[in-house]
């Protein structure tokens, strides 16, 4: 039971484990859920705020242009009277035009043919029939084709951002009057804005130049964009109301990431720009985020303990009981439980703790039983023990007290046939013959069943001294010499010249042979009787064979147990006490040797038995 | 002078069986039943 090999328990770790993954996995979802949509709304409120400044700047500066433009459409009117006159009129339009719009830097006017009869500059002096040729210029040809002409932005003076407006006036003869406008106006519109610290607008001309730019550098620079995705972006679709459509993350012009927003001036193709530094712009989300993870971490934290806390009070219980039932199982009966959890583990320890006192209440009655049937079976083998003695007493009495009036039988009648109480009729002689061999007889048989009482009991005790087996055989041989010559058998003995000394109860070892002589003599009607004997290994090997009637298979098994014959029969025919194997065979077991007959019916029969050589000490016969 | 012989024996049967046993072949006998009464008439 010791080495029972215990499961390692780790029901804490699982629990803890458990505990913790459970707990964090809820704290870390909804922070992580409440950071994307903290992320997403902050992404769309500063969309829609940088939407609204995008398309107010566009809305101004649509508004600017539109109103130059139209500003200028109102000198396109035709003029009347002379062209004398009417190119003073035109004239004094022009130069109230300049007073009027400060944007308007110079402007100029072109006959239905292209060529320049009036320019009038803040810049330079007027000039008056130039005649200058611009019927190929484009500003020319998209004006006549019905179109306001915007013309690229382009730099005066190296800092004055500039462009071409040009507008035709209304019918097949009208000019096209040409203005150059100073776009300074959408500078400060553009630097005017501001989004966060570090956030700007920038404007893109529909060509993907920048035109516009708190940084003024950057748009002497001619910067061309239209490969930024943003510009492309803006170039290519059709600007809407959706937020989320014109709102992306593009580089800046410094190239730092960006939140960008852009919305179209429709008027002029370009489109107006709101870049906010990533960094900045999420700033305080990453503040929030970075807040969020420190919640985060010391929720975990207290998960952590919580955890251990529950793990603990989980597992503690029932660690208790595990040690407790561990401690009953061991034989601590005592032993009790004690856990006030409240809950099914107390009725556990409940159950545990009645199973123990019951186990120990059947313990110590148990107890009590077998010591009470140990003192009874003591008492017994006392009384046993006493009976025992009482039997052996019995028989070493009874040997006395039968053999003593079985002599007195024997001597008076062999007295009688003496004839020492004078003459004996024939017909007595004969009676007394008959009652002497009856005695004989019974006093054969009194010595068998005491023998073999005696070795059933234990008392026969075997005198081990040096023997000589052939003088043994050749005692026995003389005894029953007589009756082999009587029934005309042939006996014969056969034993190697040097029989080495043994040591064994010579007398009983010649009641063995006189046995198996005196059966085979007794059984066989013709033929031999056969004694062998040899020596090897310290065993002697004896055999008495005969031609006698041979003894069945079955019966074979039998004739070694007491009073058994093969034939209950033939103890009346041929006498014997049914007893002699029986001695047999225990004598030779207390020897140490083994008996055992080899036999076929009407071939004969031989007895072997083995022998060692040297008994040292008595066996105990089975 | 015959030979005498003790025979020192508790039982009579045994005793008789022998003092006809012997006197008829000529012993005498002298009897005793129990040992003291045998060293008794041995002395």
């Amino acid at each position: 039971m010791e080495s029972r090999r215990k499961p390692q328990g780790h029901l804490f770790r699982k629990y803890l484990v458990l505990f913790v993954i459970l707990i964090s996995g809820a704290l870390l979802t909804s922070g992580l859920l409440e950071s994307y949509f903290a992320y997403q709304e902050h992404k769309t409120a500063l969309a829609r705020l940088q939407q609204a400044t995008a398309r107010a700047a566009a809305a101004k500066i649509a508004q600017f242009v539109t109103e130059i433009q139209h500003q200028i459409d109102w000198t396109t009117r035709p003029q009347s009277g002379p062209p004398e006159v009417a190119l003073n009129q035109r004239r004094f339009d022009y130069f109230w035009l300049l007073r009027q719009v400060t944007a308007i830097t110079e402007i100029g006017q072109l006959d239905a043919s292209g060529k320049e009869q009036l320019r009038v500059s803040r810049l330079g002096r007027d000039v008056v029939g130039s005649q200058a040729d611009f019927s190929r210029d484009l500003k020319f040809l998209e004006a006549r084709s019905g179109k306001v002409y915007f013309g690229p932005v382009y730099f005066r003076q190296e800092s004055e951002p500039h462009m071409t407006i040009a507008v035709a006036g209304s019918g097949a003869q009208a000019g096209v009057t040409v203005a150059e406008v100073n776009l300074k106006f959408i500078w400060d519109v553009v630097s005017q804005i501001k989004v966060g610290k570090t956030g700007h607008a920038y404007v893109v001309d529909d060509r993907g130049y920048l035109i516009a730019h708190p940084d003024i550098s950057l748009v002497l620079q001619k910067l061309d964009l239209s490969a930024q995705p943003q510009v492309q972006a803006a170039h290519a679709g059709v600007p809407r109301a959706d937020d989320a459509e014109t709102t992306m993350t593009a580089p800046d012009l410094l190239g730092r990431s960006a939140l960008t927003t852009y919305a179209a001036i429709a008027p002029v193709g370009w489109s107006v720009f709101l870049a906010q530094p990533l960094r900045e712009a999420f700033a305080p989300l990453y503040a929030s985020l970075l807040r969020n993870a420190v919640l985060l971490l010391l929720g975990l934290g207290l998960a952590v303990l919580v955890s251990l806390f529950l793990a603990r009070k989980v597992v503690t219980p029932i660690r208790t009981l595990q040690a407790g039932a561990a401690q009953i199982g061991a034989g601590a009966l005592e032993h009790r439980i004690d856990i006030r959890s409240g809950d099914e583990l107390e009725a556990l320890a409940q159950e545990f703790n009645h199973m123990a006192a019951q186990l120990q209440e059947s313990y110590a009655s148990l107890e009590q039983k077998v010591e009470v049937r140990t003192r009874e079976l003591a008492e017994k083998g006392r009384q046993l023990e006493l009976a025992s003695q009482h039997k052996s007493q019995f028989l070493a009495n009874m040997s006395h007290e039968l053999r003593t009036p079985m002599n007195a039988i024997l001597g008076y009648t062999e007295l009688i046939m003496d004839h020492i109480y004078g003459e004996v009729p024939e017909k007595i002689s004969e009676i007394l013959e008959r009652v002497q061999q009856s005695g004989h007889h019974l006093l054969d048989l009194i010595n068998d069943v005491l023998d073999i009482s005696k070795m059933e009991a234990g008392q026969l005790t075997l005198a081990l001294n040096d023997y000589s087996l052939a003088e043994v055989v050749q005692t026995v041989f003389s005894a029953v010499e007589s009756l082999a010559v009587e029934k005309g058998l042939t006996l014969t003995i056969s034993l190697p010249a040097d029989l080495p000394v043994g040591k064994g109860d010579e007398r009983r070892l010649a009641q063995v042979l006189l046995n198996l002589l005196g059966n085979a003599i007794k059984f066989t009607e013709v033929g031999e009787v056969q004694v062998r004997a040899t020596a090897a290994d310290g065993v002697f090997t004896v055999a008495v064979s005969d031609t006698g009637p041979g003894i069945s298979e079955a019966d074979q098994q039998k004739i070694f147990e007491a009073f058994q014959q093969a034939d209950s029969s033939i103890t009346r025919k041929k006498g014997g006490t049914g007893l002699g194997l029986s001695i047999v065979k225990r004598i030779i077991e207390m020897h140490g040797g083994r008996v055992w007959v080899e036999s076929r019916l009407g071939k004969g029969s031989t007895f072997w038995f083995t022998l060692p050589i040297r008994v040292e000490q008595q066996k105990e016969a089975t | 002078m015959s030979t005498r012989i003790l025979v020192v024996e508790d039982q009579a049967d045994n005793r008789r069986i022998l003092r006809d046993l012997l006197s008829s072949v000529g012993y005498e006998i002298l009897e005793a039943v129990t040992g003291d009464e045998g060293v008794t008439l041995l002395l």
